[in-house]
């Protein structure tokens, strides 16, 4: 049973497709990071699937209940950490972790036990008494995750949690995340902070303008974009006809003047990278520097992108 | 292409016209004022013209009671609509946070403030500007003269820029739009008596001038206008001054109140009330507490419990406060009255209170019930509390769970009130036995305890399950509790409306069953039942049957009304809850 399935999800608001058929199938103690610029239709999905948005086509499904026919069951088995921080304020921490505690229907006698362990596992437990609106940004963004856990969700549905934290707050919380995919929670995490998704995931999935533009483990995902390869060259001597003639090199499927550099794409297996450099050479450049790139996630994330929205 | 505004270096004024401009309420509330403007107008010329053909209706210059009726209903627009227009006009920019990027710019308080009326007025001045062919119609009628038609453009300009000028002062001081609503409407009724009295020394004067005896000569009648003019510039002059004073305050506390955090007034106020109280307890018992409030937390009913303990009206402690705040001035109108020995107590002062603490009640219940959702929204904290297991019913009746406190504690100084008017009627007034001699008498107190039964029970949770019901469909609090307070008006006004309608058009008699219950359905007949027999009463009145014949059939057609207004009202949020706030509900088979 997947913990979380969805098939061709479609969401509009209005005339606007927000998402475009997406399919997602996550099997249970993954954690899976949703790529995508802003407007691609990262929190419509994470919406979804934490029973927010009940106009929808497609399947959506959490541990196997229908999200459409079961919500009620749903939000039993999730945890959802909006991209806010969603706390209120007026409360002790203590006061709303029981308050959550008591919406979940947790029993009355293992409430104090649950809150102390979410608090010590999210390293609040000396802010027990503080009122919530005295907590710092990462304090409350960890609040929030000790609130989800309270009643210990199969799958966590986490939208941009680590937006507008300090780095410290990102590690902590990066920690935090680790910790909980060791205790074997399904995670279904957005985010802009790509190397930080990268050590984290086991899979990835990069969506822009609703559309999923690939998915797959981070190793799978290298090296799909691998293929697309690309140097970096300087030369002491460049000329137009020297960018001429590499755009005419049978293989090259695009040159960028640079500023300081020349960039060449091109597709792997179409030509190797030391016959580019004899190419270079025999046109009479002398070459300051060669540097063939290997993609980071930054870069691929740019690669299949264009910033659109939906 | 640049818009004419940035070329006239105005481009506040053009921003809040363009935002004015794309709001689709700016169109409706223009097309709903020139219905009542026109309604209003056609009305009277029908009841004018009284069958007859149009020359007749021209020859008779019959034009000064539709030019009344236009200046009234204008009146009350600007009274009405105006304050709700301008009261956000600073404090949508603070809500948006977009005030501190206004005041970075080269642009001055000062000129920030205008450029705020300014649009406003527009605005205004485009309802205003509807009645334009209305007057030519009236003058057409004749009856008015032409000095009259112009001194009522003019005095209706002023007071839009007055009322425009305090909402704007009271938009700059405050944090929230519904605040700022709150206040223009407490604070325009001081000002607009003040300039009134200014005018009022002035006006007999004007009126001499606009009214002189005899026939007049060319020459005569040249000065006459001349005068008139000259005296409707001096009656500007209080008006000119309230609004400079507005303004300069408004300027003044833009900057100071700019990044005011948002506060709790009814909190604040309770917690004032509390340290008061603790004081008065510590140096007159040394601190002896007869009730200790335990608070075990929040046990079952979570977001009942924050609603209740969290936010005012919690405690038992603020709960028996509150209601001395609420009985001590009403045991002093009380006191009142009996010391008073007054004839009759629906005038006196117990009277005024019971008129006064329904509107505040209203209001207090409306602004309660939509603080309820719009707290969430603005805190960004519906989400979190949608996801969790609970169903639309639970979360909605915890979320009121506050408001129901509130209307327990607002039903205490309203029985208290009728128990004693009732009673004081009864034994003191006109000297009886309860249920003795007279029966009507008797019957009288009979009625107006059922009816104010009727009236707690059913009409605080029409106004709560209304104001809940905007509160989940429209934008913004100050929306709802527009929408809301307009509702209610309209239905307590509606069945008296419908009355005159058919009056106006029919040649059914005022006394005919059908019309006494269609008033009946209006909660107005009800909350001043005894009044309205009271003053059947009088001397030469012909409508005592009237009044006491439909009393039964009335009150249970009044509470059938409005008890299914308020079943029904419950029943379309329980159900419309989750649609409403985007939440999956379980639907039909799993596909």
């Amino acid at each position: 049973m997947l913990a979380v399935d969805v098939r061709d999800l479609r969401v509009k608001y209005g005339r606007l497709e927000a998402v475009k058929g997406i399919t997602l199938e996550i099997p249970p103690g993954e954690v899976f990071g949703f790529i995508g610029p802003n407007g691609a239709g990262k929190s419509s999905t994470i919406r979804v699937l934490a029973t927010l948005q009940p106009k929808f086509e497609g399947r959506a499904r959490i541990m196997g209940l229908d999200i459409r026919s079961k919500p009620h069951l749903v939000r039993e088995k999730i945890g959802y950490v909006p991209d806010f921080f969603g706390v209120y304020e007026d409360l002790t921490a203590r006061e709303y972790l029981h308050f959550f505690a008591a919406a979940y229907r947790l029993p009355v006698s293992k409430r104090k036990g649950v809150v102390d362990d979410v608090l010590q596992l999210t390293d609040l437990t000396n802010k027990i008494d503080s009122p919530v609106d005295s907590l710092s940004r990462g304090m409350k963004q960890r609040l929030s995750l000790a609130r989800v856990l309270l009643h210990d969700p199969a799958v966590l549905l986490l939208d941009e949690p680590a937006s507008g934290l300090d780095p410290r707050a990102r590690i902590e919380m990066r920690e935090l995340l680790k910790a909980l995919k060791e205790m074997g929670k399904t995670i279904l995490i957005s985010s802009h902070i790509l190397h930080e998704l990268a050590q984290l995931c086991t899979r990835i999935g990069i969506i822009e303008a609703g559309r999923m533009v690939t998915q797959g483990s981070v190793a799978e995902i290298y090296r799909e974009l691998g293929v697309l390869k690309i140097v970096h060259v300087q030369v002491a001597n460049q000329t137009p006809e020297l960018i001429a003639s590499l755009k005419g090199l049978a293989g090259i499927t695009q040159v960028e003047d640079q500023a300081d550099r020349i960039s060449i794409r091109f597709e792997e297996g179409s030509i190797e990278v030391e016959d580019i450099h004899d190419f270079i050479h025999n046109q009479g450049a002398r070459i300051r520097m060669f540097q063939p790139e290997v993609m980071d996630m930054e870069t691929a994330f740019m690669k299949l992108t264009e910033g659109q929205t939906a | 292409m640049s818009a004419p505004g940035w070329s006239f270096g105005l481009p506040l004024l053009t921003k809040d016209l363009i935002e004015q401009a794309a709001h689709r309420r700016t169109y409706i509330l223009r097309v709903v004022y020139a219905a009542v403007l026109y309604g209003a107008a056609l009305w009277i010329y029908v009841d004018i013209s009284g069958g007859g053909s149009q020359a007749e209706v021209l020859s008779r210059g019959q034009g000064r009671e539709m030019f009344l009726t236009l200046v009234a209903v204008q009146l009350w627009a600007v009274i009405i609509l105006l304050p709700a227009i301008s009261s956000g006009a600073i404090t949508s920019e603070k809500e948006r946070d977009t005030l501190g990027l206004l005041l970075l710019t080269q642009l001055s308080p000062t000129t920030i403030i205008l450029e705020k009326l300014i649009s406003r007025m527009v605005t205004m001045g485009t309802y205003q500007l509807l009645s334009l062919p209305l007057f030519a119609v009236v003058y057409g009628l004749g009856g008015v003269e032409l000095f009259e038609i112009l001194a009522a453009i003019w005095y209706l300009a002023w007071w839009s820029l007055v009322i425009g000028a305090i909402s704007i002062g009271c938009s700059a001081w405050h944090r929230t739009t519904a605040g700022a609503f709150i206040s223009a409407y407490a604070v325009m009724p001081l000002v607009v008596c003040f300039a009134m009295s200014c005018q009022s020394v002035l006006s007999p004067a004007v009126a001499e001038i606009w009214r002189p005896s005899g026939e007049m000569s060319a020459l005569q009648y040249f000065v006459a206008s001349l005068g008139t003019i000259v005296l409707l510039l001096a009656m500007s002059v209080p008006m000119l001054l309230v609004t400079w004073f507005v303004v300069a305050f408004a300027q003044m506390h833009l900057l100071q109140r700019a990044f005011v955090p948002p506060r709790n007034l009814l909190l604040e106020f309770f917690k004032g009330l509390d340290k008061f109280f603790e004081d008065l307890n510590n140096q007159t018992t040394s601190g002896i507490l007869l009730v200790r409030d335990i608070d075990t937390g929040p046990m079952f009913d979570p977001i009942a419990w924050r609603e209740t303990r969290k936010r005012s009206l919690g405690t038992v402690r603020y709960l028996f406060r509150l209601l001395i705040v609420l009985e001590v001035p009403l045991a002093i109108a009380i006191s009142w009255t009996v010391t008073d020995h007054q004839s009759s107590s629906f005038d006196g002062p117990t009277t005024f209170f019971l008129c006064l603490l329904w509107p505040i009640s209203v209001l207090a219940i409306v602004v309660h019930t939509t603080n309820v959702i719009f707290a969430e929204r603005s805190r960004q904290t519906l989400d979190v509390l949608l996801v969790a297991p609970l169903t639309a019913r639970e979360l909605v009746t915890q979320k009121l769970a506050g408001v129901r406190r509130l209307i327990a504690v607002l039903s205490v100084p309203f029985l208290t009130l009728v128990i004693f008017q009732a009673t004081w009627t009864l034994y003191v007034v006109r000297g009886l036995g309860l249920f003795g001699r007279g029966s009507d008498n008797g019957s009288v107190f009979v009625h107006e305890i059922l009816g104010m039964v009727l009236a707690l029970i059913a009409y605080p949770r029409v106004v709560q399950w209304l104001s809940f019901h905007f509160a989940l469909r429209v934008r913004n609090q100050t929306q709802a509790v527009l929408w809301s307070l307009v509702t209610i008006i309209g239905l307590c006004g509606f069945p008296i409306l419908v009355v005159e309608l058919v009056r106006a058009i029919s040649s059914i008699s005022p006394h005919d069953p059908a019309v006494n219950w269609i008033l009946w359905l209006s909660p107005i007949r009800v909350l001043f039942h005894r009044m309205i027999v009271e003053a059947s009463q009088w001397p030469g009145s012909t409508a005592d049957q009237v009044v006491q014949d439909y009393w039964f059939v009335g009150l249970t057609l009044n509470a059938i009304t409005w008890v299914g207004i308020w079943l029904l009202l419950r029943l379309r949020a329980m159900r419309d809850f989750s649609s409403l706030m985007g939440r999956a509900e379980p639907s039909g088979a799993e596909q």
